[in-house]
């Protein structure tokens, strides 16, 4: 906790401005989400009595936050980031977990819980169900994160070779699977209650009892999981095939062989298909109409994918020593990096995205505003990379996250402000889109570029 | 020292014999009264440094005495807060200059998923083409006993491994001037060794080179002067065998600690260490 507040400190030391920023931005985002909160129930009030409706409600982010901690548990520093000196010494593996979760731990629900509660408190109070129904859609989203992280964790024993780990967490999933469909929403499990206490028809303390429950549960059993991890299997040494030859286009290759061979980035993108796939089933299971199924899945997909953009600019900022002293400049490192980039992150969206497109239908408009938001977030994960560095450190990854939210929130008010100005003058939609993907890919060739050559880092 | 043509790029081509009479070649290196300051501490405090064509330079010194720091400057990825650099008589962090100037870092980071191969093909591929360059790479990785390995990737390798392949990959481009942070750190007796040799066999091609080592026998028996830095200042310069007269003592560690005004360390530290 000391390490993290003192790294906050420094970082508030060097850019007090963006700090305060922050900080008033944190501080007033529970009244904007109040706001939000009271607008879609607004929306939602007719539609709500319909199960699919208020079981969709719960699913999304519940959805989000499986992947968040999917996300968190494949990313979580291991008992060696305390330092070779400390990791050594005789204390238990949970010990060293809480040690390197307990402040971004304290830090998320710091940013994210105000928010979160306000805008469930305002739907539920509009809804059948009550305020009380708002705290239940809560803890069911809090519960889908530790969720996701056993969901990771016997993935990772899979790929260390546990099997028993994974059968169990196999078998885990099963009962969920089993609980949800006894409750009548198979992909919730033990939350499956919270989409009827919306509607009423549950009574809201038993459906926040339940997930507060499993939230609970689910989160001392990844504890466990996590500090017994099998060990990593040791590195490869087998010999790599060499892709990076000649003159022609080395730069590009090199950048993406860096890039595809490392395992964060390998692991969000299987986990960005995984979760797309997971988000296209449950809309089909929900009869969700025709764009929703291609909307869920490649969004969700997009979620994961991300982590190839945020990952560029501190993959190159750490070889800094040869890419900024390149004769021809950092320019010719930062435009093939951002294209690299963008084909990492599209790549799993769009085998989502064709998927979704031929079991569930798309419309050409959903396909475009899905191809808008992939180049716009690919661009803007390589801005918050490069001005935030993915570095390893669940505390500086949530820093580089925190930052693409935050620069993507800027980006979201400044399109929504400007677009459709522009579409009133005439503007064809397309070519809006089109000016904001190229002026956003623009944006994130020059921050990188400027990171690279910038001399006093 | 000797006097080298050079290439387009400015790239070293000793052995080719000039048409007339050239004019005196700039030096590798030329730092005229270079500063730089983190808040209060001056890392570098008005440093006057030059390094000729030809020169294997070495700089020595206590751990924060600014040595990294003057080769981030001399490579352009530190700028400074006064004085100037020029690289083969062109300004650090021109086109120029970058052309000129190979680089082995202490740590060669960010590079670890590629192969020692692909990591040598990116910087030959960054820089002018040179025909020779791959023919020096093979020379270099087979000196340094690196063949087996050049398709395994640098995060597999040890950190002494990784700078050989680092090495090569900078060393292969035979600058004008090379830079070598920390030069030993972490290389086997061979590997020193055989970097001893490239960086004298570069020299006699006419490249300047500047290295950084904390192993004061390396540094005396590679490097043609001895730069000793102290707090980002340079408190004494010359040739190896110059300096052992001029403080009157056998090793260059003695002439550290007695250019430091420290000679007396070792029975000072014994004293207080007997307690242990």
């Amino acid at each position: 906790m000391r390490c993290q507040a003192r790294r906050l400190r420094a970082t508030v030391a060097v850019a007090p401005v963006p700090a305060a920023m922050l900080a008033a931005a944190l501080v007033l985002a529970p009244l904007a989400f109040v706001r939000l909160g009271h607008a879609l129930a607004g929306e939602l009030a007719d539609a709500i009595s319909t199960e699919g409706v208020a079981d969709g409600m719960v699913l999304g982010p519940a959805l989000a936050a499986a992947v968040a901690g999917a996300a968190w548990a494949a990313a979580l520093p291991e008992r060696p980031s305390l330092g070779h000196q400390i990791s050594v010494a005789p204390f238990d593996g949970v010990v060293a977990v809480v040690a390197v979760t307990v402040a971004p731990v304290c830090a998320l629900a710091l940013v994210v819980l105000p928010s979160l509660g306000a805008a469930s408190l305002a739907l539920g109070g509009a809804l059948p169900g009550g305020s009380g129904s708002g705290l239940a859609l809560t803890g069911a989203s809090l519960a889908a994160l530790p969720a996701g992280a056993c969901a990771a964790e016997g993935w990772i024993a899979s790929a260390r070779g546990g099997p028993a780990r994974t059968v169990l967490v196999g078998c885990a999933a099963a009962a969920w699977l089993a609980v949800g469909a006894t409750l009548g929403a198979a992909p919730l499990g033990p939350l499956a209650s919270t989409g009827p206490a919306l509607r009423g028809a549950v009574p809201a303390w038993a459906a926040l009892s339940a997930s507060s429950a499993t939230g609970l549960a689910l989160a001392l059993t990844w504890l466990v999981l996590a500090a017994r991890r099998p060990p990593a299997r040791a590195s490869r040494v087998q010999p790599t095939r060499r892709l990076v030859r000649g003159r022609s286009g080395a730069v590009t290759t090199a950048v993406g062989v860096i890039l595809a061979r490392r395992s964060d980035v390998r692991f969000g993108a299987v986990g960005a298909v995984a979760f797309g796939v997971a988000g296209l089933a449950v809309a089909r299971i929900a009869s969700a109409p025709a764009p929703a199924a291609f909307l869920l899945g490649t969004t969700t997909a997009l979620l994961g994918s991300a982590l190839c953009a945020l990952a560029t600019g501190g993959a190159l900022l750490a070889g800094r020593w040869l890419w900024a002293r390149a004769p021809r400049g950092a320019a010719t490192v930062a435009r093939p990096a951002v294209l690299v980039a963008l084909v990492g992150t599209s790549a799993p969206v769009i085998l989502v995205g064709v998927a979704a497109a031929a079991a569930a239908g798309a419309t050409r408009a959903s396909a475009g505003a899905v191809a808008g938001v992939v180049v716009a977030g690919a661009a803007l994960g390589v801005v918050a990379g490069s001005l935030v560095p993915w570095v390893p450190g669940a505390g500086a990854q949530l820093t580089t996250l925190a930052a693409f939210a935050a620069i993507a929130v800027g980006v979201s008010l400044g399109v929504g402000l400007a677009a459709p100005r522009l579409v009133s003058a005439g503007a064809p939609d397309p070519l809006v889109l089109a000016f904001v993907c190229a002026s956003c890919l623009a944006a994130a060739a020059v921050v990188l570029r400027d990171r690279l050559e910038r001399s006093d880092r | 020292m000797s006097v080298a043509t050079s290439d387009a790029c400015g790239r070293a081509a000793a052995g080719r014999p000039p048409a007339q009479a050239p004019p005196p070649a700039p030096a590798a290196l030329l730092v005229s009264g270079a500063w730089k300051r983190y808040g209060g501490t001056a890392a570098l405090a008005g440093v006057d440094l030059e390094v000729q064509p030809g020169a294997v330079v070495g700089l020595v010194g206590p751990n924060g005495s600014g040595k990294t720091t003057l080769l981030n400057a001399a490579a352009g990825l530190l700028d400074v807060d006064a004085g100037s650099l020029r690289v083969a008589g062109a300004v650090v962090g021109s086109r120029e200059a970058r052309c000129a100037t190979a680089l082995v870092p202490d740590e060669p980071t960010g590079f670890d998923e590629l192969s020692v191969a692909e990591h040598i093909a990116l910087v030959h591929a960054l820089w002018p083409p040179d025909p020779e360059a791959a023919g020096r790479a093979t020379l270099l990785t087979a000196s340094f006993g690196l063949e087996g390995r050049c398709d395994q990737r640098l995060g597999t390798l040890s950190r002494g491994l990784r700078r050989q392949a680092s090495a090569v990959a900078a060393l292969s481009l035979a600058s004008p001037l090379i830079l070598v942070d920390e030069a030993t750190a972490t290389l086997d007796p061979e590997a020193v060794v055989v970097l001893g040799e490239a960086v004298t066999a570069l020299a006699a091609r006419g490249c300047g080179v500047l290295l950084a080592t904390q192993d004061l026998h390396f540094a005396g028996s590679t490097c043609h002067e001895v730069v000793l830095l102290h707090r980002g200042a340079v408190i004494d310069r010359g040739e190896p065998g110059v300096l052992l007269a001029r403080h009157a003592v056998t090793t260059l560690e003695d002439v550290l600690l007695s250019a430091l005004g420290d000679g007396g360390l070792r029975q000072r530290i014994r004293g207080a260490l007997s307690a242990l």
